[in-house]
């Protein structure tokens, strides 16, 4: 049960769709809130953004490593292959890239909260928002490489 | 040509793509329209229909081009019983969507026409809920077809 590699592979597949599929769907409406820049549409899509990072990242981010080591075991790849250490180094650059995207994004919910209709958005928001926006860069480039990897398997030996 | 893996990667992005994001953009709507600001709702409308020419129009036809040469490269029957199910599959969430567009055009003429300080209309309520009826049985067709291409059964 544990290493059926059909099982464990699609709870692979189906977790990476929820961390990168949905990740891009956030992250696509955030922009577009911020692109509007309407107060309370702001206001309500940082909500929700933060929302939708613990409902649907947030467990996926954790079932990858396990359902991925638990396939390795099960198809006795080696822990020291480059294909593994390449594989981590991307992975980890993505997780660096997205714990300060989740703070981030809880401080712009803080920060426009209490902000009327018509309140102009804080400064501190933009700056926010800048440094929210680059983030998804370096996340975004690591999880296609990884993708493209799990596919091609090359440096396995 | 593109080779197997070259396809199977284009194939499983475009499907992440298109499950990932139809699924956040699910969730956007419906946590907006709980929200019940108008100005928030509309924005949020918006974005609905910019993403899905973005990711779900191109995705469609990627999946179905990318689908059938892997299928060529790999030899799979086109009378194969895994073929005809995820055909159905198919086919069926297609049924499921053509009266989301709908409901979708429907929603946009009657947030065109609403004031932002008006409450909304029952009517909008009403179309949000079949919206969401559509959804619910889009997402297991969705995960069933996941399950096929792991599991790939009745393929000889």
């Amino acid at each position: 049960m544990l290493y059926d590699y059909q099982l464990l592979k699609l709870i692979h597949i189906f977790s990476s769709t929820f961390l990168w599929g949905t990740g891009v769907g956030t992250a696509f409406f955030m922009v577009m809130a911020h692109l509007s820049n309407n107060t309370e549409t702001i206001q309500r899509t940082t909500k929700h953004v933060v929302i939708a990072d613990w409902l649907f990242t947030t467990p996926a981010f954790i079932i990858q490593p396990i359902s991925g080591y638990f396939l390795m075991k099960a198809l006795h790849y080696d822990f020291e292959s480059q294909w593994f250490l390449v594989v981590t180094a991307l992975y980890s650059i993505m997780a660096i890239a997205w714990f300060p995207v989740v703070y981030l994004q809880d401080q712009m919910r803080k920060l426009t909260k209490n902000l009327n209709a018509t309140d102009e958005l804080p400064a501190r928001y933009h700056s926010l928002f800048k440094r929210w926006i680059s983030l998804g860069f370096p996340a975004g480039f690591s999880v296609i490489s990884l993708f493209i990897l799990m596919v091609y398997k090359p440096w396995l030996v | 040509m593109l080779d197997y893996q070259a396809l199977k990667t284009i194939h499983i992005i475009s499907s992440t793509l298109l499950f990932g994001t139809g699924l956040g953009t699910f969730f956007f709507m419906l946590m907006a329209t709980r929200s019940k600001n108008v100005q928030a709702i509309k924005v949020t409308a918006k974005t609905v229909v910019i993403a899905d020419w973005i990711f779900t129009s191109p995705a469609v036809p990627i999946q179905f081009v990318t689908g059938i040469l892997l299928m060529n490269l790999l030899g799979v029957s086109y009378s194969s019983q895994w073929f005809i199910a995820i055909v159905s599959l198919f086919v069926f969430v297609g049924f499921l969507w053509l009266p989301v567009v709908w409901i979708q055009i429907q929603m946009k003429n009657i947030l065109r026409d609403l004031p932002d300080n008006e409450p909304l209309p029952e009517r909008f309520t009403t179309l949000m809920r079949r919206w969401t009826y559509m959804g619910y049985p889009a997402f297991g067709t969705v995960l069933v077809i996941f399950v096929l291409m792991v599991y790939k059964p009745g393929m000889g």
